[in-house]
């Protein structure tokens, strides 16, 4: 049996609030390996390779200090909390802040996914354009089919609970990303094997970025951003056999792999390919043909692709299956969402709340076929979702530091070295890219940057605090549907 | 009713043979000789222009193999809105998940490929260089 099978059934005790003849009901397991690999899928891919080959040796600065200062913070605390704590960043900040930031914390991960899927899934699209017809890549219609087909497979696909998302994204990780990236990396030292020179200079003159003051600390500090996400499986540990133990294990594991997933595809790809020919108007496959076009070898290329479909659409099915459980079980707990948001099918999964997810991405696609000048302003919606993912990040360090200090008693499986430390640099990292975040990019070109803050800031606040403060201020103590330990086990038979 | 087991090889099943099949399709679709006179002669043209220009020069084979006598998907429709955002999909940061956020662009990034536009393509020349031209960039890049 393979590590992302679901190798055990497990019956949880009675809580203290259900009552004692309520029926058992078996949990599926899924192993360590399978949520790291679930946490690996979430963040990384091939997709960044190409963009970040422009920047040749470089590239290992800029995935090294955002990992120290970011990635390490973020998965040794989430690490931490997990292994005391079930449900994730909800349960993390309710129990050391409050029930209301527990649910600003989970609503702003939420939040955030609402416009990441049509991006992802317009990536997707025009992947598929590059093998099928490049044609393909300028057409509304196509762009918005995709969004929705994949969209609406990837609902059907988490409907069946979380084993089976485990498994696929699992699968597509393995298939999409870690294969080509073995392959990409096995290519570029064949090119540097067979005497020639490499086309990005990898001399030590060349470690560091240029330096180019402002734009330099731009790139540097939105980096820390390629590692958001590696706390957002937590939400699953209850799913594991033994969390205290095996989700830090499962931690470590995926911050290896993102790493070399980053890494070493991107340096493999300015090896071969000259920055200035990394073309980007045709996506991250010109990229690719082009590597593999120095091998007379462009019959990869469509595999390639299809390959990296893969990997998206496993990755956005634990996206689909992850912020939306913490989003329910708060919900369920505290009463914040209208009993139909709250409604599970018979996988113990939040249904209604990615169908009602589906119909605004349904929109978003309907936007891209209709109104195709839509899509040249959507990079603003990343930038958006990306400010009110940094509210999460925030949260989560304030409350592992009140958590060491309010329960310092309470068991926790692993504890995370300079805890206090850690939190302090993960939140300065974190707030140092919540304000850069309102400096103008390429996109905006010579823009007002005043009218981009107010764009950006309006934009953050309305998605990250106004939405969810409506949502509380309508909260009823009937749409309370289980107390903390009911709503956990009852969604994690999933 | 099906057991849980049961219903997840399902849809392994279903899900292999939909990506078994796609690749199959893209692979026989995908054009992967583009080597002809016209694409030769492109490519020699291009590799000229990089040069004046003081670029990298790739070999003319890597060339035409990826831009073929047409330009390939550069030329598809290089100022067209969804194109346009493709490209500003990819002037952002190392993310690969919903970190990813635009950043300020290498003066690189955009260089080549108009070249490619020019030569391919000049009829879309003028139409794209706008759109890279509203673009900010800094040297950012070693």
């Amino acid at each position: 049996m393979s590590a992302m099978d679901v190798p055990a059934r497990r019956v949880p005790a009675a809580s203290a609030g259900s009552p004692a003849t309520a029926k058992p009901k078996a949990i599926h397991y899924i192993s360590w390996i399978a949520l790291a690999l679930m946490t690996t899928s979430s963040v990384a891919s091939l997709r960044a390779a190409p963009t970040m080959a422009v920047y040749g040796l470089a590239c290992i600065f800029l995935y090294i200090v955002p990992a120290i200062v970011f990635l390490l913070p973020t998965s040794l605390v989430s690490a931490e909390l997990a292994s005391g704590w079930s449900g994730g960043v909800y349960n993390w900040v309710s129990q050391g802040l409050s029930k209301p930031m527990g649910f600003l914390a989970v609503w702003c991960q939420f939040a955030m996914t609402i416009f990441y899927y049509p991006s992802l899934l317009g990536f997707v699209a025009s992947t598929l354009a590059y093998v099928i017809n490049p044609d393909l890549a300028s057409n509304g219609i196509w762009t918005a089919l995709v969004i929705m087909v994949c969209y609406w497979s990837g609902v059907w696909v988490s409907s069946r609970g979380t084993g089976s998302v485990a498994g696929l994204a699992s699968g597509g990780l393995i298939i999409g990303t870690l294969i080509p990236g073995v392959v990409l990396v096995t290519l570029g030292a064949v090119f540097l094997g067979q005497g020639n020179a490499s086309a990005a200079p990898m001399d030590a003159g060349h470690l560091l970025p240029a330096w180019a003051g402002l734009s330099s600390l731009v790139l540097i500090v939105n980096n820390f951003l390629s590692y958001s996400g590696m706390e957002m499986n937590a939400v699953h540990v209850g799913s594991l056999k033994n969390p205290g133990k095996e989700f830090p294990k499962s931690m470590f594991f995926a911050m290896g792999l993102v790493l070399l997933i980053f890494i070493l595809p991107a340096l493999a790809i300015s090896w071969v390919v000259p920055a200035d020919q990394l073309s980007l108007t045709a996506g991250v496959m010109q990229a690719f043909d082009a590597m593999f076009a120095q091998f007379g070898s462009t019959w990869l290329t469509p595999i390639v692709g299809i390959m990296l479909v893969a990997a998206s659409l496993g990755g956005m099915l634990t996206w689909l299956a992850g912020p939306s459980k913490g989003l329910l079980l708060i919900s369920r707990q505290e009463g914040y969402l209208p009993p139909f948001l709250q409604k599970l099918n018979k996988h113990g999964v939040q249904q209604n709340i990615l169908v009602t997810q589906g119909l605004v991405t349904t929109v978003i696609a309907l936007g891209y076929a209709l109104i195709p000048d839509v899509s040249s302003v959507y990079w603003i919606f990343s930038v958006i979702t990306t400010q009110v993912y940094l509210i999460v990040y925030l949260l989560m360090f304030v409350a592992a530091v009140r958590l060491r200090r309010s329960q310092p008693d309470h068991p926790r499986g692993y504890k995370a070295p300079m805890l206090v430390g850690l939190c302090g640099v993960g939140f300065a990292a974190s707030l140092a890219a919540l304000l850069i975040g309102f400096i103008p990019p390429s996109q905006f070109g010579g823009g007002n940057p005043w009218v981009y803050f107010l764009i950006v800031a309006v934009g953050a606040l309305g998605l990250g605090l106004l939405v969810p403060y409506l949502f509380y201020r309508s909260r009823k103590p009937s749409w309370k549907t289980g107390d903390a330990d009911n709503a956990e086990a009852e969604v994690a038979q999933s | 009713m099906m057991d849980v087991h049961r219903e997840r090889k399902v849809t392994w099943i279903v899900l292999g043979l939909f990506f078994l099949g796609l690749m199959i399709v893209a692979v026989s679709i995908f054009n992967s000789n583009k080597k002809n006179q016209v694409a030769i002669d492109k490519a020699n043209q291009l590799t000229a222009e990089l040069a004046q220009a003081g670029l990298p020069v790739p070999q003319v084979q890597q060339i035409y193999n990826v831009l073929g006598d047409d330009g390939g998907a550069v030329c598809a429709a290089p100022a067209n809105a969804l194109v346009k955002s493709i490209l500003y999909g990819q002037l952002t940061n190392g993310a690969a998940g919903p970190g990813q956020r635009p950043v300020i662009a290498d003066n690189k990034a955009t260089q080549g490929v108009l070249l490619i536009v020019k030569v391919y393509c000049p009829d879309k020349a003028e139409s794209f260089q706008k759109a890279v031209n509203d673009l900010k960039y800094a040297d950012v890049a070693s």
